[in-house]
């Protein structure tokens, strides 16, 4: 039974332990086993031997097929560099590598490999992948023409990443191997290209998801013990967002005139409403608020904002703002996600650490753009603050969804609080989360919520 | 059994010959490999063993002389390596280095799916921690090697290595096992007689196989003598020699192709071998 196998694909072999004997095959002989010599330690001489490990129990058969399926993607990778290599000046040899390429390209799984490889690694000066982009689009193989004009135009992405993790590598892991392991990871399982691609549309939501997943990758892998290389792997590469944290908007000093829409919206609520402080919580039909009881894990997550800012350690600030949002946030249920991110930007807020409190907004914002509460919040911040440049749409976007859902009958001209998440999960029609927030409040309203539940399906 | 010192050719103070820096001075005292089998305690045994093989008179004498002039002239380090191998050392000029000092290095990670047990032992008991850093060549006078690892060979420029190179009777690990067999203390030198430095490589393949070229009757060949590849590497005979620190496509001298390849991808890399190797002014035969 074979318990262990290792695939060397650069090298054509694989090794694998049988009956506590490790033995070699050759993909040009297969079928011809021996088994390991000390001396076959010259295999591992030249640095760039790649070994996958194969942990599952397979047969020989399954070792040899996975032995060629890699040997086929490292003989198409050597041939996509081949191409790009100026050093290669034969035309006849560049045109037989690129006629070859486009037979491996047809293999299952090739494009993908050669993508996850080549859009993560920084190309040597004496590479240009235009070579390949002309070959091509003259030959009309758009699939490997865009695969290498995506190269040719990620170069500078590709370089910040690698700079970024160098550093990253050095810092936050525990050794040397852990580093390398993890990058490998993250360039075999196209996340790096993930991450690379994010940089390069300037999407912070993409960018986002692409740590998110790295995150869990490489913990279920055990490669990383908490989440801080991939923070700072965020707050390297957060500048390239056009959004440096040191140039985002100050509230408190970006005083603006309310626009006059707004203000008419505003008019029509009570001076009460108006400076009511910045609440999270359902709204009874009495008026009172019942805050959601939050856990008590954001509350320690403010408090620790809080205590570096007073201590005037705000690059600690920055961190744990990042880490609240990587860790914490991109973990969970969208509905849980807003909520706890309006309520750590208000505990926030509340002990006067304004500016923060908007940054936090902001990137809740940036990672979900749709969700009515933090939109609700954000516009509620800004009102508070007199501030309402550029939000004429998003104090809008609530109240144009409140405005398409039945109202009380008893409470018909009840002020519109966009803080009140029944209503707005329910302008959502997200309906389930606004039952079961419902559901808390009283049973009546829970059948006022079922009976709508019942229109809507109708 | 201690060696003797060896002086720091800028401040002549005495050193361990394990020692890669003047204590003193911190001048470069030469490679390990080299300084510790250069000591008289080996290169002593070896003159008298070749004196001892060489104190026949008449035609025996003088095809010794011969074979030992030979050696001296032409004799190659060589390395035989998969055609793969090969191309990752010509054309991606890759290094060709020790595993150990690879891992030590951070080049790569630790192969830790293997137990690699033997390989150190046997290393650290002929050089101690500078074990690691050795590359394996072959002492040949033809172009063939030992085609069981490979069926490549490259041809190393003398020049590139002869400075820091050591000499070994045969394989190490053959050696190894035969010399704990006889009695030696592993904590200790090995016992002299088995290897030397570049230098005295025709006198110790002249100690080794002396006897079978007196007492053969017809003319040796004396290329097949110095190496004989076996059916599998257990049975292959040769003069081992080891290289100090790693290895590239400059110190590529000529490279051997012993089998044609035969699929698609590696035609095309033999085309691309072919130019680059004129290129850079490596001679390449196909057989």
């Amino acid at each position: 039974m074979i318990t262990q196998a290792y695939i060397f694909s650069t090298l054509g072999k694989a090794v694998f332990l049988e009956k506590e004997t490790w033995f070699v095959i050759d993909i040009e002989e297969p079928n011809l086993v021996r088994p390991w010599h000390n001396f076959d330690y010259n295999l591992l001489s030249i640095n760039s031997t790649e070994i996958l490990p194969i942990n599952k129990i397979i047969t020989r058969q399954q070792i040899i097929n996975q032995l060629q399926q890699e040997s086929i993607k490292q003989e198409a990778l050597t041939l996509a560099l081949q191409l790009m290599d100026n050093t290669i000046e034969s035309d006849v040899i560049k045109n037989k590598i690129a006629a070859l390429l486009i037979d491996y390209s047809a293999q299952k799984g090739v494009v993908h490999f050669l993508e996850c490889r080549l859009i993560s690694t920084p190309i040597p000066p004496s590479f240009n992948p235009q070579i390949a982009v002309t070959i091509y689009s003259a030959l009309k193989h758009s699939k490997l023409a865009n695969l290498f004009k995506l190269l040719s135009n990620h170069s500078d992405e590709i370089e910040a990443f690698r700079l970024s993790w160098t550093g990253i590598a050095k810092n936050d892991f525990v050794n040397a191997d852990k580093a390398n392991a993890s990058l490998s990871f993250l360039v075999n399982k196209g996340i790096a290209t993930s991450i690379i691609r994010s940089l390069a549309k300037k999407d912070l939501r993409l960018f986002d998801n692409a740590l998110k997943k790295a995150y869990t990758a490489l913990r279920n892998e055990s490669l990383i013990d908490n989440n801080l290389p991939l923070l700072n792997l965020r707050v390297d590469l957060f500048p390239r967002f056009n959004r440096a944290i040191d140039n985002m908007v100050d509230p408190i000093k970006d005083v603006q005139a309310i626009p006059q829409q707004s203000n008419q919206k505003k008019s029509r609520r009570k001076r009460r409403e108006r400076n009511k402080p910045l609440k999270i919580g359902i709204q009874r039909t009495s008026g009172a608020y019942h805050l959601i009881k939050p856990d008590q894990k954001l509350y320690d997550i403010a408090n620790n904002i809080i205590y570096s800012l007073q201590g005037g350690q705000e690059h600690i600030a920055n961190e744990l703002i990042l880490n609240f949002f990587v860790h914490n946030q991109l973990n969970q249920a969208e509905t849980e996600r807003a909520f706890s991110m309006c309520m750590v930007s208000m505990l926030v807020h509340k002990r006067g650490f304004a500016k923060y409190s908007y940054y936090i907004l902001q990137i809740a914002h940036e990672l979900s753009p749709e969700d009515p509460l933090i939109n609700a919040q954000l516009v509620e911040f800004k009102r508070a603050r007199r501030s309402l440049r550029g939000m004429t749409a998003l104090y809008n976007k609530p109240l144009v969804r409140v405005s398409a859902m039945p109202r009380n009958r008893r409470n018909r001209n009840r002020p519109f609080s966009p803080l009140n998440m029944n209503e707005i999960k329910a302008s959502a029609a997200d309906l389930e989360s606004a039952i079961f927030l419902n559901n808390k409040k009283s049973k009546q309203n829970s059948v006022k919520f079922e009976r709508r539940r019942t229109h809507l399906t109708k | 059994m201690d060696l003797s010192p060896i002086a720091c050719p800028r401040c002549q103070e005495d050193n361990l010959r394990n020692a890669d820096n003047c204590k003193r001075c911190g001048e470069s005292i030469g490679f390990v490999n080299v300084n510790l089998y250069s000591d008289r305690y080996f290169l002593n045994e070896i003159d008298n063993r070749f004196l001892n093989v060489m104190s026949i008179s008449g035609d025996k004498r003088s095809e010794l002389t011969s074979f030992e002039e030979l050696i001296n002239v032409n004799g190659k380090a060589l390395i035989n390596l998969n055609f793969k191998m090969l191309c990752l050392l010509i054309l991606e000029k890759e290094d060709y280095l020790p595993y150990r000092m690879a891992v030590e290095k951070g080049k790569r990670v630790k192969a830790s799916f293997l137990n690699d047990k033997d390989r150190c032992v046997v290393e650290a008991s002929f050089y101690g921690i500078d074990g690691g850093k050795i590359v394996y060549a072959v002492l040949s006078l033809d172009d063939n090697g030992l085609t069981n690892y490979g069926k490549t060979t490259i041809i190393l420029k003398t020049k590139t290595i002869e400075h820091r190179t050591s000499v070994f009777e045969r394989n190490t690990y053959h050696l190894f096992d035969e010399l704990k067999k006889n009695g030696w203390n592993i904590r200790g030198p090995i016992p002299p007689g088995h290897s030397c430095t570049w230098e005295y490589r025709g006198k110790l393949a002249v100690c080794k196989h002396g006897m079978e070229i007196v007492s053969g009757n017809s003319a040796p060949n004396f290329e097949k003598l110095l190496v004989k590849s076996g059916t599998d590497r257990g049975e292959d005979e040769f003069i081992e020699l080891h290289i100090f620190n790693s290895l590239n496509y400059l110190a590529v001298e000529q490279i051997t192709i012993h089998k044609q390849v035969d699929s698609e991808f590696d035609l095309l890399q033999m085309e691309i071998l072919q130019e680059e190797s004129k290129k850079i002014g490596i001679s390449l035969i196909k057989k």
